[in-house]
């Protein structure tokens, strides 16, 4: 006979494993929490870095000090880049996701499902680094040549290539969105002699609404979110900026370029602590609409 | 069945040589619509075979028959929905209002118009109760907003729906229950004025109560049109129905009045049907 473990047993291992793996992940996110927010809250409380100079004031400047001994805190213009790259890559990357979704979804579906959507994916594995070396030779170049810029870095490269890394982001959900929706709606349409292009405008990208927010959502967090890219390309200034083609630094990339900078516990470091806040309340917010979207009254 | 491509050119003599036989019978009108060896493949399956049907203004024809015997095949042909599955080829004529519809330069936007359809699971668009029925009439050019308001009133008492919801137009029609969106897809179809309305087995996701409210509703709105229903039921093709066809394997076996047809069939297969030798 062979050996085995009692039933009631193997229920009770079964049951302590898999609630292990739930007591770990939930105790790694709010260590996690815990940390960013205790850090970044003490550049407010201990070092005495003024909330409401933090949010509005414009000079960013932690390798000199005022009179009072304090670094230049004002991270507005990081902010605003940072918001500004966020915006202008979604604007970019938006209507060529939603069209090509439309083409793989609606008029092509062989073609969708078996060349581009694989295509796209492709995209989605490609690091940031590499992103980033094509941006500099490329988008920065034709800056350079285009617009006459000294540099060519600043916001629009920065936001270009973001454009381009977010791209597969909003296709593919948008690609699921349109699926999603059920044939009978365009049947329905189409049935009252409504064209195929109404039939897609006004049925399926309405009814498929709720869900193409959430991807564009998605793809604004990580567009929020991406540094490494973003860095190679946008020159690094933290000054608030003068023009899409002046360089300038978001939140992500003044993290990156101070972050070993400055001893732990100084109020230098305090004060990227409470960036690294910053970008957390925003990917939490960002989390918070598409929960909200998804409970939304018109879940078609 | 040879001859798969005809032409508009056949159709007409098709539509003459109709006129002339029925010269001397007792129908007044022209039917509104009729096919003439109408062939259904699905890539190399052939669905539908040689099927020839009339349908005139006010009856209601009920088209019955087991499970993929080919009758919401036949349906969907007439409005030519089938176009829209790739790899569907059909042949045969197809005539409306005179004119064979089954030919590559026919606008289908207006044929589709004209000849209304109702689908077998309530399809009402992830909109308002009022947005589902203007929004056709929009597609087809009508932008003013008193006439829409006027047609989306007309249509909803048309279907026999107004009363149950003139207070919630602007509420979502997915709230509404089975048979009322089902009676809203037909004020949906009624608001273009089709004279032809196409029912792919509308009652069939619907309870009894709103059964029998839609099976009132088709008599309600025979008056001037041709009524087609494809059902697997039937109790339901004798209450409501004139003529019925009856389509076993792709093939249409046996058609006439439906009283005939139910008391007494003169195939064997449609005996067999009846007697529930084979569903």
């Amino acid at each position: 006979m062979v050996k085995t473990m009692p039933k009631r047993r193997l229920e009770k291992v079964g049951l302590s494993v898999t609630g292990a793996c739930v007591a770990l992940v939930t105790l790694v996110v709010l260590a996690l929490i815990f940390m960013v927010a205790g850090k970044g809250i003490s550049a407010f409380l201990k070092d005495g870095v003024n909330p409401v100079e933090f949010f509005t004031g414009t000079k960013w400047d932690l390798q000199n000090t005022n009179d009072a001994g304090m670094p230049f805190t004002g991270a507005l213009p990081l902010i605003v880049t940072s918001f500004t790259v966020m915006v202008l890559s979604t604007l970019f990357a938006l209507p060529i996701a939603i069209g090509s979704a439309i083409f793989a979804v609606e008029i092509h579906p062989d073609f969708g499902r078996k060349v581009f959507q694989p295509l796209v994916e492709l995209l989605v594995g490609i690091p940031s680094v590499v992103f980033g070396l094509i941006g500099f030779h490329v988008v920065v170049a034709a800056m350079k040549l285009f617009f006459g810029a000294s540099t060519g870095l600043g916001i629009l490269p920065g936001a270009i290539v973001l454009a381009v890394m977010i791209l597969p982001t909003i296709t593919t959900f948008s690609i699921d969105a349109l699926r999603a929706v059920p044939a009978s709606y365009r049947q329905g349409s189409l049935a009252l002699g409504c064209t195929r292009w109404q039939t897609i405008w006004h049925v399926v990208l309405y009814a498929a609404r709720p869900s193409l927010i959430t991807a564009t959502i998605l793809g604004m967090t990580r567009a929020f979110g991406e540094t490494l890219a973003v860095r190679m390309v946008i020159g690094g200034i933290e000054a608030m900026p003068q023009g899409l083609l002046s360089p300038a630094s978001t939140i992500t990339t003044t993290l990156t370029t101070s972050m070993a900078v400055y001893a732990d516990g100084t109020p230098q470091a305090d004060v990227l602590w409470a960036l690294g806040l910053l970008l957390m309340a925003m990917s939490l917010v960002f989390i918070l609409i598409i929960h909200l979207i998804g409970k939304g009254p018109q879940r078609a | 069945m040879n001859d798969s491509k005809q032409t508009a050119a056949s159709g007409a003599a098709v539509a003459d040589a109709f006129a002339s036989e029925q010269a001397g019978s007792k129908l007044v009108e022209k039917p509104v619509l009729y096919t003439h060896n109408v062939n259904v493949w699905y890539n190399d399956h052939h669905a539908l075979d040689d099927t020839s049907l009339t349908f005139n203004k006010g009856e209601i024809t009920a088209l019955i028959g087991p499970s993929g015997c080919g009758k919401s095949t036949f349906l969907r042909c007439l409005n030519l929905m089938n176009r829209e599955i790739d790899g569907c080829q059909i042949t045969g004529d197809i005539i409306y209002r005179d004119h064979n519809i089954n030919t590559p330069e026919e606008d289908l936007y207006e044929l589709r118009r004209s000849i209304g359809m109702v689908f077998q699971q309530p399809n009402p668009f992830p909109k308002s109760i009022y947005e589902n029925i203007a929004f056709a009439p929009r597609c087809h050019g009508l932008r003013d907003k008193a006439s829409l308001d006027q047609l989306v009133e007309e249509s909803l008492r048309g279907a026999a729906l107004w009363d149950e919801v003139k207070d919630k137009l602007k509420k979502s029609a997915q709230d509404l229950s089975g048979g009322q969106q089902q009676r809203l897809c037909i004020a949906r179809a009624l608001a273009l004025k089709p004279d032809v309305i196409l029912l792919d087995e509308p009652c069939s996701a619907l309870d009894p109560i709103s059964t029998l409210a839609i099976e009132q509703l088709m008599t309600s709105i025979a008056d001037g049109r041709a009524i087609i229903i494809v059902t697997h039921n039937m109790e339901q093709a004798t209450r409501v129905s004139n003529r019925t066809a009856f389509f076993y394997m792709g093939e249409m076996v046996e058609t006439g009045e439906t009283e005939q047809i139910f008391n007494a069939p003169r195939t064997e297969k449609l005996q067999d049907y009846l007697n529930g030798r084979f569903s």
